[in-house]
C-alpha cells in the first residue's frame, strides 16, 4: 500500500506518567493499508494503541494521527479527531444496557442529523456487514464473546471513519471464527478503502491480512522491526523479530 | 498415598575451596524438605562446587529449585559451579531457575515518606473530585442552554429505578422512625401532662429533619453505591473508554442524566418519608386518644409552608450530592477484582457522610437567615 501517510511517529515515546515504556518510535502507516502492531507480552502494544486513539498522550517527540499533531493538539481537535477514528477493544466494550442494533445506531445519533428510520437503516447495514443484522435485538450478554466483538467492529464502523484501530480482535477465538474474522478485515478494508490498525500476536492472522508490521522489541523498548510479515521473517536479522514470526523463544544475545 | 522413596545428599571437601555436593535418590517435597538444610549451605571459603547428580531417580520442581538454590549462592559467592550426572532438560530447567533475575528488594517506605504518599493521594483525589465537579457543572449548564442534549430517555428510565422503585423503603423507613420517636418520648411528655403535644415533636423533626435525612441515607446506600457499581464496571469493561473515543463526554452522557433523575425524584420521596414518619407518630398518639382532626390542628400551629420548602430542599441537595459522589467514585474505578466493590462502598460512605454534613450546614444557615 503507497497511500499517503495517515499516522506518522518522529521520535515517539509513549508510556504511563514518568514511565516511558517505547521510545524513539519512528514510522507511519499509510492509508488504506492492514497495517499490524505486534511483539511480546507487555512489550507496549496496548499502550501505543491507548496513545493512537487519544487516551494516552505521547510522552515525547510527536505522533499525528490523520493531521491531528497528538502531543500539541486543543481538546476541540482531539474531539474532532475522535469523530474520524473508529476502534474496537479487546473485550468489546460493547455497552451493556443496549442492544446490538442500539450500540451501532449511538454514535450516528450523537454525531448525524440521520432521522429515526434511517438511523435505524445504516445500523442495520453496519451490522450485516459483520453478519449480525439478524440478531440486532440482542443484547451483548446473550451473545458470544466473537460475536461481541464483531457488533464492537460494526459499532467502530458506524461512523465510516477512515481509520479504524482494533485491539486483539481474534484473541480468544476459535481458529475457524478467527479466519472467518480476518476475512471480514479484509473484506471492508478492500471494500471501504478503511485504514486498519491491528494490534495482534496471532501469527497466522497476521499472515493472512497484514499488508506491513510493526514488531516491538521489549529488549530496546523499540521498534525492532518494519515492514511486511514475509520481509521481516526472511530479511530481518533482529532476534526479537525472528524469534516472534518464527514463533520460537527469544535467545539470549551472545 | 506411597511413602517417599529415601533420598540423601551429603557434602565433601575436596582440594582447597572444592566441595562436591552428592544428591541421589527421589527429589520430592517430602525428601526435599529434610534435605534442604543440609544441602543449601556453603562453606566461607568456596571456590568451586560440583554439584553431583548422578544418583537422583526423579526430580520433580522442589529438587529443582533446591539444587538451583545451591547453584544460585555459589555463583553468588563467586565459586564457579558444575552439574554432573544431569540430563540435559534437568540441568537447562536447573539453569534456569538459578539464572532468572530476581526482582529488586521492596523498598522500605518510612514514616514520612508514608505520610506524604497518603497526602499525594488525598489531593490526587480531590483534584479528581473538583475536575468531576467542574466538569458536571460545565455540562449542567451547556443542558440549561440546550436541553436537547440531555439523554432525556435514559433519565426517565433511571428515575423510575432511583424514585419509583425506593418508595416502599423509604415509607416503611420513615414511618418506623415517625413511630419510634412518639413512642419514645411520650413516657417523658406524659410526666408533664402533655401527651398530646408528641405530635409536634414528631412533625417538626419528621418535616425538618428527618424526613429528608432518612431519604438520603436510602438513596447513598440504593442509589449512590449502584451508580457507583455500574459506572465502575463500565469503566473495568472499557465501555468508558468507548464513549470517550467516539468523543462521547461520559460525564454528559452518564452522570447528568442520573443527576437529573435524582434531583427529580428525591424530593417526592422525602416527602413521602416525611408524610408517612408523621403518620407514624400519629398512631402512637391516635392511642393516646388524640383524634387526627386535633393532630392536624396542632401540626397547622407549629410547621409553615418554608419547612415543608426547606426539606424538599435539603432532599434536593442530598440527591445531587449523593448521586455526585456516587458517580465520580465509579468513574475513578481502578483496575482489578475488587475496585468496582472499592468505589461502590467509597460512594455509600462518603454520600452518607456528605448528607450528614451538608444537613447540618444548611441548618445552620436556615437557623442564621432565621427560616
Amino acid at each position: 500500500m503507497d497511500g499517503p501517510p495517515v499516522i506518522t511517529l518522529a521520535d515517539a515515546s509513549v508510556g504511563y506518567g514518568t514511565e516511558v515504556v517505547l521510545h524513539g518510535l519512528t514510522f507511519a502507516v499509510n492509508q488504506g493499508e492492514i497495517f499490524i502492531i505486534a511483539g511480546g507480552s507487555g512489550c507496549g502494544k496496548s499502550t501505543l494503541l491507548k496513545t493512537f486513539i487519544t487516551l494516552l498522550q505521547p510522552l515525547a517527540g510527536e505522533i499525528t494521527v490523520d493531521g491531528t499533531p497528538l502531543r500539541s493538539a486543543s481538546d476541540d481537535a482531539v474531539g474532532g479527531l475522535r469523530r474520524r477514528i473508529g476502534v474496537m477493544y479487546q473485550s468489546g466494550a460493547l455497552f451493556g444496557g443496549l442492544s446490538l442494533l442500539e450500540n451501532v445506531r449511538l454514535p450516528l445519533e450523537e454525531f448525524t442529523s440521520l432521522s429515526g428510520d434511517a438511523l435505524d437503516a445504516v445500523a442495520y447495514a453496519k451490522l450485516a456487514l459483520v453478519g449480525l443484522a439478524g440478531d440486532a435485538n440482542k443484547l451483548p450478554s446473550t451473545i458470544s464473546g466473537g460475536m461481541q466483538k464483531r457488533v464492537a467492529v460494526a459499532r467502530a464502523l458506524a461512523l465510516d471513519p477512515p481509520i479504524v484501530f482494533l485491539d486483539e480482535p481474534t484473541a480468544g477465538l476459535d481458529p475457524s471464527t478467527s479466519a472467518a474474522f480476518d476475512e471480514m478485515i479484509v473484506d471492508l478494508n478492500k471494500l471501504l478503502g478503511t485504514t486498519f490498525v491491528v494490534v495482534t500476536h496471532e501469527l497466522p492472522s497476521i499472515f493472512r491480512i497484514a499488508h506491513r508490521m510493526v514488531i516491538l522489541d521489549h529488549a530496546c523498548a523499540g521498534v525492532g522491526g518494519i515492514g511486511s510479515p514475509q520481509a521481516l521473517r526472511d530479511e530481518c536479522r533482529v532476534e526479537a523479530v525472528q524469534a516472534f514470526l518464527n514463533r520460537r523463544p527469544v535467545r539470549a544475545a551472545q | 498415598m506411597t511413602s517417599a522413596l529415601p533420598a540423601s545428599a551429603c557434602w565433601t571437601a575436596q582440594a582447597s575451596g572444592a566441595f562436591t555436593l552428592t544428591i541421589s535418590g527421589a527429589l520430592s517435597a517430602i525428601t526435599v524438605a529434610q534435605l534442604w538444610d543440609s544441602c543449601v549451605r556453603l562453606d566461607a571459603k568456596v571456590s568451586a562446587v560440583n554439584i553431583d547428580l548422578t544418583g537422583v531417580t526423579t526430580c520433580d520442581g522442589a529438587g529443582l529449585a533446591m539444587i538451583a538454590q545451591v547453584k544460585r549462592l555459589a555463583t553468588a559467592a563467586g565459586a564457579t559451579v558444575l552439574l554432573r550426572g544431569a540430563s540435559a532438560e534437568l540441568a537447562h530447567l536447573i539453569d534456569t531457575a538459578a539464572d532468572a533475575p530476581r526482582p529488586p528488594e521492596a523498598r522500605q517506605v518510612g514514616v514520612a515518606e508514608d505520610v506524604g504518599l497518603a497526602v499525594m493521594g488525598t489531593v490526587d483525589t480531590s483534584a479528581g473530585l473538583m475536575e468531576f465537579t467542574g466538569e458536571t457543572l460545565l455540562c449542567a449548564v451547556a443542558a440549561v442552554r440546550q436541553p436537547r442534549i440531555v439523554r432525556w430517555r435514559d433519565a426517565l428510565a433511571i428515575a423510575a429505578h432511583t424514585g419509583f422503585d425506593a418508595i416502599p423503603v423509604t415509607c416503611l423507613l420513615g414511618f418506623i422512625i415517625g413511630f419510634i420517636i412518639a413512642f419514645q418520648t411520650m413516657p417523658t411528655f406524659q410526666q408533664y401532662g402533655a401527651g398530646d403535644k408528641v405530635s409536634l415533636v414528631v412533625g417538626v423533626a419528621m418535616v425538618r429533619e428527618l424526613g429528608p435525612l432518612i431519604t438520603g441515607i436510602v438513596l447513598a446506600g440504593r442509589t449512590g453505591s449502584a451508580f457507583a457499581a455500574e459506572l465502575g464496571t463500565m469503566v473495568v469493561t472499557n465501555e468508558i473508554d468507548a464513549l470517550r473515543t467516539f468523543g462521547l463526554n461520559p460525564v454528559r452522557f452518564l452522570v447528568l442524566p442520573r443527576m437529573l433523575a435524582a434531583a427529580f425524584t428525591t424530593p417526592f420521596l422525602s416527602l413521602f418519608a416525611t408524610i408517612m414518619g408523621v403518620l407514624g407518630g400519629f398512631v402512637v398518639v391516635s392511642a393516646q386518644g388524640v383524634s387526627l382532626a386535633f393532630f392536624v390542628q396542632q401540626l397547622q400551629g407549629v410547621l409553615h409552608g418554608s419547612d415543608l420548602i426547606q426539606g424538599v430542599f435539603k432532599a434536593g441537595v442530598f440527591a445531587l450530592l449523593v448521586t455526585g459522589v456516587g458517580c465520580a467514585a465509579g468513574l475513578a474505578t481502578k483496575e482489578g477484582p475488587g475496585a468496582v466493590g472499592a468505589s461502590a462502598t467509597r460512594a455509600v460512605v462518603a454520600g452518607i457522610v456528605l448528607v450528614i454534613i451538608s444537613d447540618g450546614i444548611m441548618g445552620w444557615i436556615f437557623f442564621m437567615v432565621g427560616i
